[in-house]
């Protein structure tokens, strides 16, 4: 399904975003950056659920592995972002590799509960690391950037830069060869790998490409909040939420978990603080309950049945009006 | 003797302390009509997968064309050319008529190739199967006999040099039968060999030129169609004394 | 196709006009309107893990809100709270004192309740310069060296020393001085810093370290623990941990028998009603921190009208029913910052941060006065004895002599029973 021109449409999102950071106020790009790590996160699951169709209840895992590969390197380093990012790309990625290569090899709800296990026992590992702080956990400071109007403005920018990265990458990976051997894996995985289709390699480069893009939605997440320490790096919202994005929005194709993310994340953020917070988890649960009863293909695939009935419709109109000229 | 286009040479596969296939060989030649039968449970679904690598065997060799490919995972197979249609259809769902058969003309393929090069040679392959008007329909919509088809139709959409077709009659009209067998003849004659399983008799019989018997696991006859029915081991093998 | 009735459209028109027109007077303010009210914004975990404090803090804070408007509010302004709940999710904090401070636009803002909450918000706050209450936090300034930050937690100015300073006087100011000592932490945050404070003091007093291990969070059963801290025989011991953590040992050690010459250290959960009352007798001879209990000299002016109060919130709103441990403090925290205020004359965060620097402020939990750092000029950890307490009596600890406070000497209510097992 193809919208219109993507990367016109990414360049004025972006440059209208940075714009933006200098007439609104600051409380907006702070609820920004969580809408867009909730989509970076959301795109990177759907590459394994959706175009795959493994379903990983472990992306907490990854999310707060590239914290802490930030963590790390502030504590030893203090190197600039763009040195951070990739690193939690590299670090992440690689686990997605290992994790994949352990895991892959069972099929479905064996696959889920073995990811949320990975999740777990990168938790424990990270409480019993004192050089990350540990249970305590680790501070970061910031120091302000010229140009920007102020620190958590820059870190939305970066956010918005990296989204739209993230989804570009989904998007061919959903249009290429490797997509179409993806969506053959997901419809039939026999069938896929009896007509030539390398599965298990398929299987893989999802999970690193996965992991390294949650990874990277983690990178700044230290930076974002200032101060990281395991609960609530691994939380649960953050796990539910990678799931609930994209099956509201839509699996199929690289579009759903972008309209799940920016639906969804801005109710969040608005919920926050106009009710309460804890009323998030809720409201999650139910809508993702609500469309996987009602509508498993999401708004992009109501979206699609709705254009499909309009487009009925004008048909038997027009085949009305010429039975009646 | 030119080495044949399948060699299977005493292969065996256990499941647990039950021996699905105790040594068993047989060949298959160059664009040969070949056909295994045996009673339900006799082990030849265990055999194909074996040569498709589906399943991996414990002891025994699996040559194509020469080559080892004992090891080999299916894809990998596929590749060099050895295709099989299931049992049970197993179309990718999500994907029109048209798109099933790119997959394995994209990636059993030996070379990459452009889009609508293999759009063109997918509509060759529905027309000859005869599902070329339900191209762009959705795969997952189509009636049982359409199914067996588009599994035949995506089977030969590899480019096999030797076709699997595992029970694709079952349960379908005298017509319809007769429909597919056509089609698998028509493939035969452009040089591929085909190994038909089924249960269907007439078509087995018609088909092969050489048919081998499978029995609990054990090659109990091989020979011609004739020969076969008149085997008194086989006869006994499906209705007992 | 639409046919447009013109009547019907004029009809329309004019009743938009009339709605706008309506609402353009709705909104201009009125002449005769009430002063701005003062907007004190903070967030709080009302959910989550830190719950139950969170609940008990607010419950707090609303009667000092109700007290000062009573008394003509801040600057002559009624006070009101902004507050979110942050679930005890340190990353919600951010958002939220981005919203108080750019759309909400509180005039002053405090803490949340906890280190991990308390945190996040610095760079914000150190970015506006504000003046920033804290509620609880353990060493957050060390990082941060923040000159407008108060914590209100009394901990002292060397936090993870002043903690178990108590413990080690009173104990090698024995006659019959101890030699050897057990330490046992929760392998957390506050736990850790406690016992390495209680490390570093026991090496200063010549103490063996007889056992010295961690344990995860999780534990249920502290049978294995007490009985290798039994093995050692040691004169004292001396744990940090949480309230699931501190019941256990609590039973343990009773059921177990072991008796050192003294026992306790920085155990949260012992100042809780629940398990005070559930503990009752088995908490006999132990001496624990505390930050206030009923004994007469921690009468403070004011402390008696607020526990009333308190308590008497405390059932409907489901919190601690004793409200001897958190909500005094968070009273207190703002009587300080409405005194400064008020004193000051206005709301200029710098001439505020200073004033509270300088003054010794009288509050329900007494005098308090801030060092440099911002935390308490000198500690007012209190080490308090069980003594004499009764199975499930939740109404004897509304009086004097159940924790008789042992440390420090400006408020010693009591006598120190040495060795424990005179206390039993």
């Amino acid at each position: 399904m193809r919208i219109a021109p993507f990367w016109p449409l990414a360049a004025a999102t972006f440059v209208i975003g940075v714009a933006a950071t200098f007439y609104f106020n600051e409380y907006y790009f702070v609820a920004g950056y969580l809408v867009l790590q909730g989509l970076i996160m959301a795109t990177a699951w759907n590459i394994l659920g959706g175009f795959t169709g493994y379903v990983n209840f472990g992306s907490a895992g990854f999310f707060a592995m590239g914290a802490y590969t930030s963590v790390v390197l502030y504590t030893a380093i203090n190197p600039p972002l763009f040195v951070v990012i990739p690193a939690a790309a590299v670090v992440c990625g690689l686990l997605g590799l290992g994790a994949g290569y352990l895991t892959l090899r069972l099929r479905g709800v064996y696959f889920a509960i073995a990811t949320l296990a990975m999740a777990i026992v990168l938790e424990t590992l990270m409480v019993n690391w004192e050089y990350v702080g540990g249970a305590i956990g680790a501070f970061i400071i910031t120091e302000d950037v010229p140009f920007f109007a102020s620190y958590n403005a820059y870190l939305f920018v970066l956010m918005l830069a990296l989204a739209i990265g993230s989804v570009a990458l989904a998007r061919y990976l959903n249009f290429s060869r490797i997509g179409r051997g993806l969506a053959a894996i997901r419809d039939d995985e026999v069938a896929a790998e009896c007509a030539g289709v390398p599965t298990l390699r398929l299987k893989l480069i999802s999970t690193t490409v996965m992991g390294a893009m949650m990874g990277v939605a983690g990178a700044l997440y230290p930076y974002f909040v200032t101060f990281v320490e395991p609960v609530s790096a691994f939380s649960l919202i953050v796990a539910v939420n990678a799931i609930a994005m994209p099956m509201i929005g839509g699996t199929s194709t690289w579009v759903g978990p972008v309209i799940g993310a920016l639906l969804l994340g801005s109710v969040q953020e608005w919920t926050k603080v106009n009710i309460s917070s804890e009323l998030n988890l809720l409201i999650v649960g139910v809508l993702l309950v609500g469309f996987v009863a009602l509508a498993p293909q999401g708004i992009v695939g109501l979206a699609q049945k709705f254009a499909a009935w309009t487009r009925e419709q004008r048909e038997k109109r027009r085949g009305d009006d010429s039975a009646t000229a | 003797m030119t080495q044949p286009l399948l060699d299977v040479q005493e292969l065996s596969k256990h499941f647990g302390g039950f021996t699905a296939l105790d040594q068993v060989s047989l060949h298959v030649g160059k664009g040969e009509r070949f056909g295994l039968i045996g009673p339900n449970g006799s082990g030849k679904t265990t055999m194909i997968n074996c040569i498709s690598g589906a399943l991996l065997n414990e002891s025994g060799r699996v040559l194509f064309q020469g080559q080892d490919v004992t090891r080999l995972k299916p894809h990998q197979r596929t590749r060099l050319g050895i295709a099989r249609s299931f049992q049970l259809p197993r179309p990718f769902s999500s994907m029109t008529v048209l798109e099933n058969l790119c997959i394995p003309l994209e990636y059993a393929a030996k070379e990459r190739s452009r889009l609508a090069r293999r759009q063109e040679e997918a509509m060759a392959i529905l027309e000859l199967i005869g599902l070329a008007d339900k191209a762009h329909d959705h795969s997952g919509g189509l009636t049982q006999i359409d199914m067996r088809k588009l599994e035949l139709a995506r089977a030969m959409a590899a480019k096999p040099d030797l076709l699997i077709s595992d029970e694709a009659m079952a349960g379908l009209s005298g017509s319809e039968v007769d429909e597919i067998l056509d089609r698998l003849f028509t493939l035969n004659e452009r040089g591929v060999g085909v190994i038909m399983i089924e249960h269907v008799m007439k078509a087995v019989m018609r088909f092969s030129q050489r048919i081998v018997v499978l029995d609990a696991g054990a090659k109990i006859a091989e020979g011609t169609p004739d020969e076969i029915v008149n085997n008194p081991l086989v006869e006994k093998a499906y209705l007992g004394e | 196709m639409l046919r447009i009735n013109i009547t019907c459209l004029r009809a329309w028109v004019l009743a938009g006009v009339l709605a706008v027109s309506l609402a353009a007077v709705a909104a201009f303010p009125s002449t005769a309107r009430a002063a701005e009210p003062i907007k004190i914004g903070f967030s709080m975990t009302l959910t989550g893990g830190l719950a139950a404090n969170g609940k008990a803090a607010l419950v707090a804070m609303e009667i000092w809100r109700e007290d000062i408007n009573k008394k003509g509010g801040l600057l002559g302004r009624q006070v009101e709270f902004v507050y979110y709940d942050d679930s005890t999710n340190p990353a919600n904090v951010p958002g939220i004192y981005t919203k108080l401070l750019n759309i909400d636009k509180v005039d002053l803002v405090v803490s949340s309740y906890g280190t991990n909450l308390i945190a996040p918000a610095m760079p914000i706050i150190m970015k506006k310069k504000l003046v920033f209450m804290t509620l609880f936090g353990l060493a957050v300034n060390d990082r941060f060296k923040y000159d407008r930050f108060f914590q209100i937690m009394p901990s002292g100015p060397e936090p993870k020393t002043d903690w178990s300073r108590g413990f080690f006087q009173l104990a090698m100011s024995q006659s019959d001085t101890p030699k050897t000592i057990a330490l046992l932490a929760t392998d957390s945050e506050f736990s850790k810093n406690a016992v390495a404070g209680a490390r570093t003091n026991a090496k200063k007093a010549g103490l063996e370290i007889v056992y010295d291990k961690t344990f995860k969070p999780g534990t249920a059963d502290f049978s294995p623990i007490v009985r290798a801290i039994k093995a050692t025989n040691p004169d004292l011991v001396y744990v940090g941990c949480y309230p699931p953590g501190a019941a256990g040992i609590v039973r343990a050690a009773n059921e177990l028998g072991l008796e050192p010459k003294m026992f306790g250290g920085s155990m949260v959960g012992l100042q809780y009603a629940a398990l005070l009352t559930k503990l009752g007798p088995q908490l006999n001879g132990m001496v624990n921190y505390d930050f206030w209990a009923p004994e007469p000299t921690l009468d403070f002016p004011g402390i008696e009208a607020f526990l009333e109060e308190y308590q008497a919130k405390a059932r409907e709103a489901g919190t601690d029913a004793l409200g001897h441990y958190l909500p005094p403090y968070a009273y207190a925290y703002l009587e300080i910052l409405g005194q400064a205020v008020n004193a000051v004359g206005s709301l200029d965060q710098g001439k505020i941060a200073d004033y509270i620097h300088k003054t010794t402020f009288d509050t329900v939990v007494g005098p308090v006065s801030f060092a440099k750092n911002g935390e308490w000029a000198k500690t007012r950890v209190l080490m308090v004895q069980f003594q004499n307490l009764e199975a499930n009596n939740v109404d004897q600890f509304h009086k004097p002599g159940k924790r008789v406070v042992l440390y420090p000497a400006e408020v010693k209510s009591g006598d120190f029973i040495y060795p424990y097992n005179r206390a039993r």
